[in-house]
This record gives structure tokens, sequence and C-alpha cells, in this order.
């Protein structure tokens, strides 16, 4: 009898361990001065054994033991949100520019770490540690940076005899090498209603902006409008596909050879090159009516989540994490553009694509970081809904943002 | 009869229980004492049953019954996802229907489900019917027909989104053929919500289908011979013998089918998300939309109980309704 209430003890305590230890096998709970959690979002096996050296470093270093928590990119803000707000926050979060400012009430600003440490923040890129700033408070160390590019296929544009995009070039050429493309029965460039393409294109055509330099949300703004008429002409004309809710289309439609162009941005160029069977060419949004900036740039980088226990220690890992040596191999490896000055030197070697670093250049200096809001999340969302019915021509820009106005509360 | 019969030997305070372990397809049969047990035996049989029940019993309340509740609270109360919270009351339910949006996405869940029922239930009948035993290789049939329920529904949308787009298999095979485009599906205000239910019911319709296939070939053959000789035709055959005799099976096709789709999300959000415009935002997408990106959880809350009560008037509607068409026999 004894024994068998054991057993039956036994079952049930098993069972029990099961349950809890389903709930907690992810759990941050247990990190300490020496072991900190990582939250990353990891697209395959390479980007892991990636991130994974970048975590060894710091142990390596001497720093605390840092731990990857991995989710798929288009979850990971989702999951991060729910982290953040349950208490079993990672210690060491990534975190895009343009997101930020949603972030701002769960990350900590980490100025008074850099000024504790005398640590040299000029170092980075000026475009990349701005884009990390919030109300003038810095709240990540950058890891990459870069403005929005049109990425283009060298053979579809010497087929149809279209003149190669210099960098610079302006809305005229655009219209010229799309006359090109229409004549030989081919199409030049692919919609995208993902948010950054979309400001960016616009920006670079009139200037127009939907999320103001102070991050204030501008929808009704009448030139972002007209420049969604725009983009709809190009559709009509038959110099852009129409668009769809998948943001992966484009890229798609780019290595299958079905557009001769489209929006990326340099965290995308070297994987992409790996990718197409023909030579890539890069170069700047046009510019059309703006004399302003004519791109939007974004970028990745570490913070420290508000909850961490142990700061100083989790800014040591991302010290660590953004240093010259970590990001010099990383371009080494062809990965994203780097966000320290020093290091985009190896990355500019690496790429291997004629003229880049003249593109690079010439569209760093015109673009501007996106600001993030508390709604860009949100906008990102309604774009993926409405931008579609402009951009497809079955509503004016006008009506569309109408629509979006509304639905944000505006 | 190939049972086995043992006997335990078991501690003299223990009853002796002769368990008959049957071959597969018979009955197990468990011989107990007829008298009456001791009370203190009862209470540790209780005790042992209890045992067996709680990793279920536990994960159902830890898993099902708390978080139903707390939504039920998290419904009446502000509750951003970070920061303090606040009861507000009923005032939740009062901006979820002040919300033209809200109505919106009401107006275009009843749309897929009057969609998207008839034309499952409609197909999966129809199949089923048609998978008769005389159809050779019925079984291959039968398995192919329900590999969409258990492919994983990404993966199809993957393969339907590239039938639907611009240049895409539709759209190539109308311009060989026709010489015309198709319509942008996913993209086009008058075709997304179609092409939604037409990928839904692809996907969906291979398990009604087998609750069918298995309830009709359940009728008595001497049934239908019946009718056969009184001169029915197939026609009459299946719609006075056999509908009514697998009428439990619709109606409980029907009821899951009706639950399932107004809780529709996966199909929409990730081949249109929602769009164009809010052409096929459904219920759950609102909801999910205003608890993730929103960040209301108590708003989010508020419209899941608005979703339940839905559902539950109108699967209480049906059970009223069955007494007219259901059979049990």
């Amino acid at each position: 009898m004894k024994r068998r209430l054991l057993v039956g003890v036994t079952a049930a305590a098993a069972a029990w361990g099961m349950l809890v230890g389903c709930s907690s096998s992810s759990s941050t709970s247990n990190q300490s001065k020496d072991k900190l959690v990582w939250s990353m979002w990891i697209a395959g096996s390479s980007d892991k054994a990636a991130w994974q050296q970048v975590a060894n470093s710091v142990s390596a270093q001497g720093g605390p033991k840092v731990t990857i928590q991995g989710a798929p990119f288009n979850d990971y803000f989702t999951k991060l949100r729910t982290q953040l707000s349950t208490g079993s926050a990672p210690c060491v979060v990534s975190i895009q520019s343009l997101r930020a400012a949603n972030y701002t009430d769960v990350l900590r600003p980490i100025d008074s770490y850099a000024k504790k440490g005398g640590f040299d923040l000029s170092a980075f890129d000026t475009t990349a540690l701005n884009g990390m700033k919030v109300d003038g408070k810095l709240y990540a160390l950058p890891y990459d940076t870069g403005p929005m590019l049109l990425f283009y296929n060298k053979d579809l544009f010497k087929q149809v005899g279209a003149e190669e995009p210099k960098p610079g070039w302006k809305l005229a050429d655009f219209t010229a090498a799309a006359a090109k493309f229409k004549a030989a029965g081919k199409t030049m460039f692919a919609s995208s209603v993902a948010d950054m393409n979309l400001e960016s294109m616009i920006l670079g055509y009139n200037g127009g902006r939907v999320i103001k330099a102070d991050g204030t949300l501008d929808p009704s703004n009448p030139t972002f409008a007209k420049g969604l008429d725009w983009l709809s002409s190009l559709v009509k004309n038959g110099t852009a596909t129409q668009a769809g809710a998948d943001n992966d289309t484009p890229s798609n439609n780019f290595v299958s050879k079905k557009v001769g162009m489209y929006l990326d941005g340099p965290w995308s160029l070297l994987s992409q090159k790996d990718k197409v069977k023909f030579p890539i060419g890069v170069t700047t949004i046009p510019t059309g009516h703006t004399s302003g900036p004519s791109t939007f740039s974004a970028g990745s980088g570490f913070g420290i989540s508000k909850q961490c226990a142990y700061p100083d220690q989790a800014f040591t890992a991302i010290k660590t994490m953004t240093s010259q040596k970590v990001l010099t191999t990383l371009a080494r490896q062809g990965r994203a553009f780097p966000g320290r000055t020093a290091a985009q030197q190896t990355w500019y070697e690496n790429a291997h694509i004629d003229g880049v670093e003249s593109v690079l250049k010439t569209a760093q200096k015109a673009s501007t970081p996106l600001p993030g809001n508390k709604q860009s999340d949100q906008l990102q969302q309604l774009f993926s809904q409405y931008g579609i019915q402009a951009v497809n021509g079955q509503q004016s820009g006008a009506e569309t943002m109408k629509s979006i106005a509304g639905q944000l509360g505006q | 009869m190939t049972a086995v019969t043992t006997e335990q030997a078991a501690p003299a305070e223990e009853e002796v229980v002769t368990v008959e372990v049957a071959a597969p397809g018979t009955a197990i049969a468990v011989d107990e004492e007829p008298e009456a047990r001791r009370p203190a035996e009862i209470g540790r049989r209780t005790w042992w049953g209890a045992a067996f029940a709680a990793p279920h019993s536990i994960g159902l309340a830890l898993f099902t019954v708390v978080p139903i509740v707390a939504s039920l609270v998290v419904s009446f109360m502000n509750w951003p996802m970070i920061g303090g919270h606040t009861w507000t009351g009923l005032e939740n339910y009062r901006r979820l229907f002040d919300d033209p949006i809200f109505w919106v996405v009401v107006r275009n869940t009843a749309e897929y489900v009057i969609l998207y029922v008839p034309l499952n239930l409609v197909v999966s009948l129809g199949l089923a019917a048609w998978l008769t035993p005389r159809i050779r290789h019925r079984h291959i049939f039968r398995v192919l027909f329900f590999i969409p329920t258990i492919t994983p529904l990404v993966a199809n949308v993957v393969v339907w989104r590239m039938l639907y787009q611009p240049d895409g298999l539709i759209d190539a095979t109308l311009q060989s053929t026709l010489g015309e485009h198709a319509p942008n599906f996913l993209a086009d205000d008058t075709w997304a919500m179609f092409a939604v239910v037409a990928m839904s019911v692809w996907a969906g319709f291979g398990y009604n289908m087998l609750i069918f296939s298995a309830a009709l070939d359940a009728v008595p053959d001497s049934q239908i011979e019946a009718a056969q000789l009184d001169g029915a035709s197939p026609w009459r055959t299946f719609w006075h013998v056999k509908f009514p005799a697998i009428s439990p099976s619709i109606f409980f096709a029907t009821m899951m089918t009706l639950i399932t789709s107004f809780q529709v999300f996966t199909q929409p959000f990730l081949l249109t998300k929602g769009g164009p415009g809010t052409e096929t935002e459904t219920l759950v997408q609102y909801i999910y939309n205003t608890g993730f990106q929103n960040q209301q959880l108590g708003l989010a809350s508020a419209g899941a109980w608005v979703l339940f009560v839905i559902i539950l008037g109108i699967t209480a509607v049906q059970f009223l309704g069955q007494k007219r068409w259901v059979h049990y026999e």
C-alpha cells in the first residue's frame, strides 16, 4: 500500500514538475551578475551562429556569460513587450532605432553608464547614435545602421537599355529608366507598403512625412498623401508592381527577376547579393521636389531593460557586443553595415560591389533618422492594411490617410 | 473468445481484482465484488481517482479556468500592457460599441461565417456522398482530401498567396488563355474576402468530410436496400434515408464549424493582414491588434467576451433548432 502511495505521489510530482518546467524553460529569472539573458531576433542557423559568437565575446573579455533568447523577427516585438511587462525581462534587449520611442518606459537610459566609465561614444556613426536617442537620452548602443537604398539588377538595366542609376540620381532619371523598362515590357520597381519603405520613397519624392522630426504623428499631412498618389501613378502606368500585404514579396520578385529594382536597407545587401543570380547594384532613392533629406535611416542596437538588476554588468556586455573588434568581425562575415565608423571600411572592402562606398556615403549624407512614436507599431500595421488601397489606386492618398488617422485616434 | 484471465496475488488487506485482458477489438470486462464496500475503502478509491485526475485537473485550472476568469475581470479594467490598472466597470464595453471599426469587423466576421460554413458543409458532404464504397481506391481519395487539413496553415497560405498574387498561377493562366489580367485577389476590396473564404474551405473541408464519410458508411444497408426496392431514386435515397440517418453528425459538424469560423484569424491575418483597409479584418484580429499592438488588454478582453457571447448565443439557437431536423435513433 505504502509503495503504491509512493508511486502515486511521485507520478503527481513528476506531472507537476512537467507543468512547471514547461512554463519556466525560457525563464529569465535566473539571471545573475555573471549570467545575463539577451533577447534577440534570429532568422536562421547562420544568424544564430553569428549572434552566439557575439554573446561568447562578452565572457571571453572577462564579462558575464550571455545567453541568447531568440525569436523570429516578426514575433520579436510582440514577445518582447509581453516579457518586459511581466517582470521576466531579459537584461540585454535588442531594439530597432525606429522602435526605441515605443520602449522608453521599459528601457534604461544609458548615458550615465557611458559617462561613468569614460566610454567614447564618438566612435559610433552619428546617425546611428542619434537614432537610438529619444528626447535627448540614449537608450542603446548601435551595432548597425544605414539609410534606405534601392537595390537593382544590373543585367536587367543593361537588357532594357536603361542607364545605370548613379548615387544622387533625380526623379527625371528614374522616370527615364522606367520608360525603357516599359518599352521592353518589363516592370522596373517593386511597390512596398512596409512603413520605412513607403516613408523613405515619399520623403525622396516630395519631402512629405507622416512622423515629424520630433517624433509626433502627422497622418493628415497633405504632402505625404500626394506622395502616395505618386506611388499609385507608378502602379497605374506600369512602372511598379501592385502592392500586397506580404512585405517579403518585393524582395522575392527582385530575386526572381520579375522586377528590376526594390527598396531595402544595407543590412540586407550582402545576404541579398549571395542570393541573386545576377550582378546586384545599389543606389540612392531618387530625389524629386525636395531639397531636404531624401531617405530615412534606421539601425539596431543593444539596450538594458529597466527591470534588470545588474545594469552595470549589462552595460559591460553591450559595450563588448558593439566593440570595434566584434563589429569588424561581423562586417567581415558580410552582415549588417556596422554602427561604428571605423568598422565600416571592413564592410565596404568585404562587399565587393562596385561603388558601394560612394552610394552609402551619399545616402548617409542625404538621410535623416526615422523617429519612432508610441503608435509606430500600429502605424506599420495600418500601412499594411490601408497602404495597399492607396498604392494600388483604389483610394486617393488623402482618403487613405484619413482612414489611418481615424484609426490612430487623430 | 481469446481473453486471458489473470489473477493477482495481492496482500491480505487488499481486494482481489480479476482483470480480463481482452484481445484487440473485444470488450474489456472487470469483475468486481458485488458486496457493499467499507467506507474506508471507498475513501481510498476516491483519493486514487483524484490522484489520477489531478494532472489534468491542475492543467485545466491553471491554463483554462484561471485565464478565463482573469480575462473577465480584466475586461472591466483599464489594463495597459505596462503601467497601472484601474477599475473602469463597463467603460471598455462602451468604448467597444462606440468604435465604428468594431462594427466593421463584426460585419466582416459574419460575412466570413455566412460564406464559409455553408460552402464547407456542401463541399464536405458532397465529397463524402461521392466517396461511396463503390468508388475504386476511395481510401486514397480520402487521404488526398484530408491532406490540406493536416498540413500547417502557414504553409498553405504561402502556396495560396502564389496562386492569388499578380503574375501568380491564376493570373498567369488567365493571361495565357484569355489575354486578360485576373484581379489582384488579396488587395482588391471586392475579391479579398472571397479569396480568404476559398482558401479556408480548401484547408478546412477535410475534417467534416471524414466525419460525414464515416457516418454514411454506418447507415445500415438494409434501410438503403429497402428504399431501393421501393423504387426510390439515388437522390431520394440520399435525402430521405441517408441524410436523416447522418443528421446527428451533420449537426455536430455544423456546430463545430460555426464555432471555429467565428474565431477565424490565421487565414486573413497571413493572407491579407486584414486588408485592404479593413475588408478582411475579423473579430479575433481586432482583439489581437487591440491587445498586442495597441496594448489595451482590458479592451481586448472585452472584445473576447463579446465574441464568446455571440458564439454562445448562436450555439444555443442551434441546440434549440436541432429538434426539427436531427434524428437520434
